[in-house]
């Protein structure tokens, strides 16, 4: 069952465009069919509270116990409900948004994809699989924000948040499997938090895990790419990049926080969590435009649920949840009305929309209040329980707690003041939205007010919280509006007189704002980023590409010379015989004359009289093999050098004169000790192979050669008895060598007409 | 000597067709007769490698030397289904303008050597398999008439690569010197013997072969010569080179890093993790600034190695074997994929290969962009694609063996290399077309376009199968 409710938005994905070809944006009704599956996960509800959640497996790579593991534990529950409910409202909001001329195909494709990639990482139970679910739910985030592909913002917004929130979810795959290395399991369920926090690598684990979390939920300083991230449609800026994909790192910081809950991990996220909270507020409260404002607003509520999750309060923190999600999305959903019904979304441009859009505003109304943090709505019981929670971790989160608040409490009135006022907007003719763009909010809305009026009800708010109590180990409390005269409470006081005089002094706060900010922000740092890497990249590859030939056998060598250094002398010591005896000097002369010709080949200034030199160092060779006594030895190596001169006498009327490059004596140097120390390596190396490890095989053929090759000349038996057919290898390749050259020399060169050049 | 004619059939057939070919060119204009016979004797050896997978019975030829045991018979797989779609992509491709239908016998012949580096079970025949391939490389690298950059891609492959051979031989020799043998059995015989002293001279050896097949696989620093060469040489060859050759060395590393490294110096295995590191980073850094998309898939196939050589430091254990074969099979398909693309989109004369020719291709060409698409998709590792799995098994490997820095190191260059790939896709569908008139047409070329994209995804969809497969019934490696 879980399979089939996380495959269906896939598979219906596919043939999405099928139905908008006849339908147009209106086949968002038919789609929206895709997520029916997962609100039947309502069924599962009673097995998820009593402990046992359903579980559903299919195998994927049986080798590396990659399977797709679901598990529908109640928390997980939660959200799924959450994203199918919040899915099926914007397919159909969609269908009324979206103009005739959009990509609807394309538009229905991405915005499942997600919804089937959200479900899998929400209800996935092995990691693997979740990691990927992750990874698909940004690219789908990708899509989406670049749908409306020719704006420059878009590319721009659409590249930042998958910079970012990818870079997040590979740290997130080393950590899952770190996890699973230290935790014995693959499976979430069964993983041993124990035993990971114990293990050597706990220390990055967490921290990979944990900078997955921030990223994708847009924590400070990642949260960069959220705003940008606005660039998207409406109806998806409502469904991902406020109610569910950006909750994915919140998700993970719950599920995963018996790994850090009560260490210093978690006053390290609270402080974060609290200063993203704080900076979002303050940052909302700046902008002109709706939909920037609640995109800061997402980013400072993001901040509570992390400050919440990670110092461990998971119930004020889950209530916290749903009830940002159900406004939140509410509320971008009246800005998608907004924008377009009256073509704009400036806060200077729009005053007293009230008045031509009753039934908007009465929909915006709860859903801004309990943004606000008002009562009677479901806003207020979670800040109460925030509050209450700040409290308890000591004096400073309280006073971060309150100030952001304020912040908060002023940009929703500020959001309100659209609505109010006397009645100004570009446009002449503004009328309501068709009745499918105001039903989803509505919903929402009414949603949020019953969280609020009647949050104990059996069939509510505390029931739904309580979902999540055993998945996250959390004792349920039943919520309530009224708490008595608590702390809490005085403290939402406070705010609420301080918000309405920062909403009344709006002006010059926003100006003292402006003249405040810094020419830097997470903005300018990304983009430094992001060029530094390319200046970095810029510099490797001006200092790795187009070496010069030279350059790259020097590289080659290298390692050689290194191994010639480190390991030369050591295997001189090793290998070389003892008790030699000083060469007679005959020796010694033509030994000097082969150093001679090499020398002489190096300071050439023609090919020619290289090639003289080349044949000096030969010819000294035969004289040694003659000294040594090996005439046949000998007789080889003049047959050799006598053709080599000859082909390269050959071939040298067809290349152009030597040039010989200038070389810095430092480079000269480097060369002379290159060369020296392969030469000891190559020395070392034939030593040690002169010294016999295997039985010498010289006796066999000495016996054998005459009783068995019937002759005494050793040598020409082996040749044409022993090895017969070794030599006829030989003999067949010298004449396909001899052909070779004979139809290389026999080519005529005629000069290669309109040679191109490289462009490379 | 025991000469088991069964076992050592698909290469033999890959060397036959490459003889008959040679011939039947004489007696033809046109390529495409050659072309398809070489096409045909491909698919037999393929035929012939299949039914050797699954078997029972240990196979090898030649007493030991050549081994065809789960790891050999998959890297064949590989470089067969390398080579047959490279030759799809070259059907069309020769034929507008590249000329000669020697061509396909040398392609034929390069492929049969690397089947023998990957089946080798002693030293001389790595060398042997390892001269097969390259020699017919270096020519075919040349292969792009009156082309200055194809001419001294050539040369400079050769001359790089014939020191690369000269490493090797002298790390056999000074390995022969210490041990006395050439197998790789006897050779860790004698490594693991009691008695052993030679350990600073079989360092010395490791160290050498280790560069020689670095520079094969294209390792950093001793990457040098891949991009100049991969840009000079007709993509069709590029193709080939950044699967079959890439695949023929890493069959040969993983088989030595599995059985003869781990009895050497650890100093070895820690040249090896600064390997990986520098072709990590400088593969990815280098990729991102390249205007030229052939240059940015040659370092982007630097940086693979990269991946792979993570994989490869896990060689001894199964999960690291595995992950090696694994990411290459994803890699082959999905690198021919990107490549055949490419080929599609420049000159006759297969010029012009810089970014811009991508632009506006969503527009101009929708089925082949989704296809450039998908492979880079996969390269960049986005699921559920191949190359995502392939990432998975090969940080699992890694970190399973304890390379945490490093992993960690792959893991920040893979957001580089995310980058440069949606960069690309992102000039796919966000640019205006620059160029009125967009490469050329090619009913093969689509057909090898079609069944690597196809692959791509089935991969990723379901990688059990092929995973399963390299575990069946005997060891990955013989001798493990």
């Amino acid at each position: 069952m879980l399979v089939f409710t996380v495959f269906t938005p896939f598979v219906v994905a596919l043939f999405a465009p099928l139905l908008t070809r006849p339908l147009g944006a209106r086949a968002g009704w038919p789609l929206a069919l895709a997520f029916a599956p997962s609100l039947a996960l309502v069924a599962l509800i009673p097995a998820a509270r009593s402990g046992m959640p359903a579980t559903n497996s299919v195998a994927w790579v049986p080798g590396i116990d990659l399977s797709l593991a679901f598990r529908a534990d109640g928390f997980s529950l939660l959200f799924a409900l959450l994203v199918a409910v919040i899915g099926v409202l914007v397919m159909i909001y969609a269908s009324a948004y979206l103009g005739p001329g959009e990509r609807h195909g394309r538009f229905y494709s991405y915005l499942l994809l997600f919804g089937g990639a959200m479900l899998g990482f929400v209800l996935s139970d092995n990691l693997i699989a979740m990691f990927a679910f992750w990874e698909l739910t940004s690219i789908a985030s990708f899509l989406l924000i670049g749908f409306w592909d020719e704006r420059r913002a878009a590319q721009d917004g659409a590249m930042k948040a998958l910079l970012i929130t990818a870079a997040g979810g590979l740290a997130l795959l080393a950590a899952v499997i770190l996890l699973s290395l230290a935790g014995g399991s693959v499976n979430l369920s069964q993983l041993d938090f124990a035993a990971v926090r114990e293990g050597p690598l706990f220390v990055p684990t967490l921290a990979l895990l944990l900078l997955a979390a921030l990223t994708k939920s847009a924590q400070v300083p990642f949260h960069l790419w959220l705003p940008t991230a606005m660039e998207a449609p409406t109806p998806i800026s409502a469904f991902l990049h406020s109610a569910t994909m950006v909750k994915a790192g919140i998700v993970l910081l719950a599920k995963f926080a018996p790994l850090f809950v009560l260490s210093a991990w978690s006053d390290g996220l609270l402080y974060l969590g609290l200063l993203t909270m704080f900076w979002g507020a303050y940052s909302a409260f700046k902008q002109d435009d709706l939909k920037a404002l609640l995109a800061y607003s997402t980013v400072s509520q993001l901040g509570i649920l992390t400050a919440l999750y990670g110092a461990g309060y998971p119930f004020a923190a889950t209530a916290h949840l749903v009830n940002h999600a159900a406004f939140k999305a509410a509320l971008f959903l009246v800005v998608g009305i907004i924008d377009h019904e009256t073509g704009s979304r400036s806060v200077r441009e729009l005053s007293g929309l009230g008045r031509k859009l009753p039934l908007t505003f009465a929909v915006t109304v709860p859903a801004a209040l309990s943004m606000a943090g008002l009562p009677p709505f479901g806003g207020f019981i979670s800040k109460e329980l925030f509050y209450e929670a700040m409290l308890r971790a000591g004096t400073l989160p309280i006073v971060i707690a309150v100030v952001g608040s304020v912040m908060t409490f002023a940009y929703s009135l500020k959001f309100l003041g659209v609505f109010i006022g006397p009645y100004r907007c570009l446009r002449p003719h503004v009328h309501e939205a068709p009745v499918w763009m105001l039903l989803p909010p509505a919903l929402l809305t009414v949603l949020v007010t019953l969280f609020g009026t009647v949050p104990w009800d059996a069939t509510l708010a505390t029931p739904m919280v309580a979902l999540a109590a055993p998945a996250l180990g959390f004792d349920a409390e039943a919520l309530y509006l009224w708490h008595g005269l608590t702390p809490a409470l005085m403290w939402s006081f406070v705010t609420w007189g301080v918000g309405v005089l920062l909403y009344a002094m709006r002006e010059p706060f926003v100006n003292m704002q402006r003249a405040l900010t810094p020419v830097w922000n997470a903005n300018s740092l990304y983009y430094a980023a992001v060029a530094g890497m390319e200046r970095l990249a810029r510099l490797v590859t001006l200092n790795t590409q187009n070496a010069p030939f030279a350059a790259q056998l020097r590289i080659l060598w290298g390692p050689v010379a290194l191994a010639g250094i480190v390991f030369g002398f050591q295997a001189l010591g090793a290998y070389l015989p003892t008790g030699l005896t000083p060469p007679p000097l005959e020796f010694l002369a033509a030994a000097l004359l082969v150093l001679a010709g090499c020398y002489g080949v190096l300071v050439a200034k023609t090919r020619l009289s290289a090639l003289i030199f080349t044949g000096l160092a030969g010819l000294s060779l035969v004289a040694l093999f003659v000294m040594l006594r090996a005439p046949d030895l000998a007789l080889t190596q003049l047959l050799i050098e006598t053709v080599t001169v000859i082909l390269f006498l050959s071939v040298f009327r067809y290349l152009p004169p030597l040039t010989r490059y200038r070389r810095e004596a430092r480079t000269v140097l480097l060369d002379a000790l290159l060369a020296g120390s392969v030469g000891l390596a190559v020395f070392s190396a034939l030593l040690a192979v002169q010294t016999p490890v295997a039985a010498r095989i010289q006796d066999f053929f000495l016996e054998r050669s005459k009783t068995e090759g019937g002759g005494y000349n050793v040598v020409n038996v082996i040749l044409v008895d022993f090895r017969g057919y070794d030599t006829l290898g030989e003999i067949t390749v010298l004449a396909i060598v001899g052909m070779s050259v004979y139809a290389l020399l026999k080519i005529k060169t005629t000069p290669v007409k309109g040679e191109e050049h490289g462009d490379g | 000597m025991d000469i088991n004619w069964l076992v050592i059939s698909p290469p033999l057939v890959l060397l036959i067709t490459a003889s008959v070919g040679v011939l039947m060119g004489l007696s033809f204009r046109s390529t495409r007769p050659v072309a398809l016979l070489s096409l045909l004797g491909v698919l037999v050896a393929l035929v012939l490698n299949a039914q050797l997978f699954g078997r029972s019975e240990p196979l090898s030829a030649f007493g030991l030397r050549y081994q065809a045991d789960t790891s050999a018979l998959a890297f064949n797989t590989l470089i067969l289904l390398g080579t047959a779609l490279v030759l799809l992509v070259s059907f069309d491709a020769l034929e507008r303008g590249l000329g000669g239908s020697e061509y396909y016998p040398l392609m034929l012949l390069s492929a049969t050597g690397g089947m023998v580096m990957a089946a080798a079970g002693d030293f001389i025949t790595l060398l042997l398999g390892l001269e097969i391939l390259s020699l017919a490389v270096y020519v075919l690298s040349a292969w792009r008439p009156n082309a200055r950059e194809s001419e001294e891609a050539g040369m400079k492959y050769f001359l790089l690569g014939a020191f690369a051979s000269a490493f090797l031989i002298y790390g056999i020799a000074l390995m022969y010197g210490a041990t006395g043998h050439f197998t790789y059995a006897r050779v860790v015989e004698q490594l693991q013997a009691q008695a052993f002293t030679q350990t600073a001279l079989a360092t010395l050896a490791g160290a050498f072969i280790l560069g020689g097949l670095a520079f094969k696989a294209a390792f950093a620093p001793f990457h040098q010569w891949s991009p100049d060469v991969y840009t000079g040489a007709p993509t069709p060859v590029t193709a080939f080179m950044s699967v079959v050759v890439k695949a023929a060395a890493f069959a040969a590393l993983l088989r030595v890093f599995a059985l003869v490294y781990p009895n050497l110096n650890g100093a070895l295995t820690q040249a090896l993790v600064v390997l990986v590191a520098l072709t990590l980073i400088i593969g990815n850094l280098a990729a991102l600034t390249q205007r030229s998309v052939k240059r940015l898939l040659a370092y982007s196939a630097v940086a693979h190695a990269g991946y792979l050589g993570l994989a490869l430091l896990a060689a001894d254990t199964d999960g690291g074997a595995r992950a090696v074969i694994w990411y290459l099979t994803a890699y082959t398909f999905m690198n021919v994929g990107a490549f055949a693309v490419l080929s599609l989109l420049t000159d006759r004369n297969d010029r012009g290969d810089d970014v811009e020719r991508f632009a506006g291709l969503g527009k101009t060409r929708p089925y082949l962009a989704f296809a450039m698409t998908l492979f880079l998709l996969s390269l960049a590792g986005i699921p559920p694609l191949a190359g995502f799995i392939g990432k998975i098994f090969v940080f699992q490997a890694a970190l399973q063996a304890g390379y945490t820095v490093l992993a960690i190191i792959a893991i920040l260059t893979s957001v580089v290399a995310a980058f440069y790939y949606v960069r690309l896709i992102s000039v796919i569908y966000f640019r205006e077309p620059e160029y009125a008139e967009v490469g050329s047409k090619s009913a093969m070329t689509g057909v090898a376009i079609a069944v690597a994209a196809l692959a791509t995804v089935a991969l990723g969809v379901v990688p059990g199968w092929w995973y399963g497969l390299l575990g069946v019934g005997r060891q990955l490696l013989a001798g493990f």
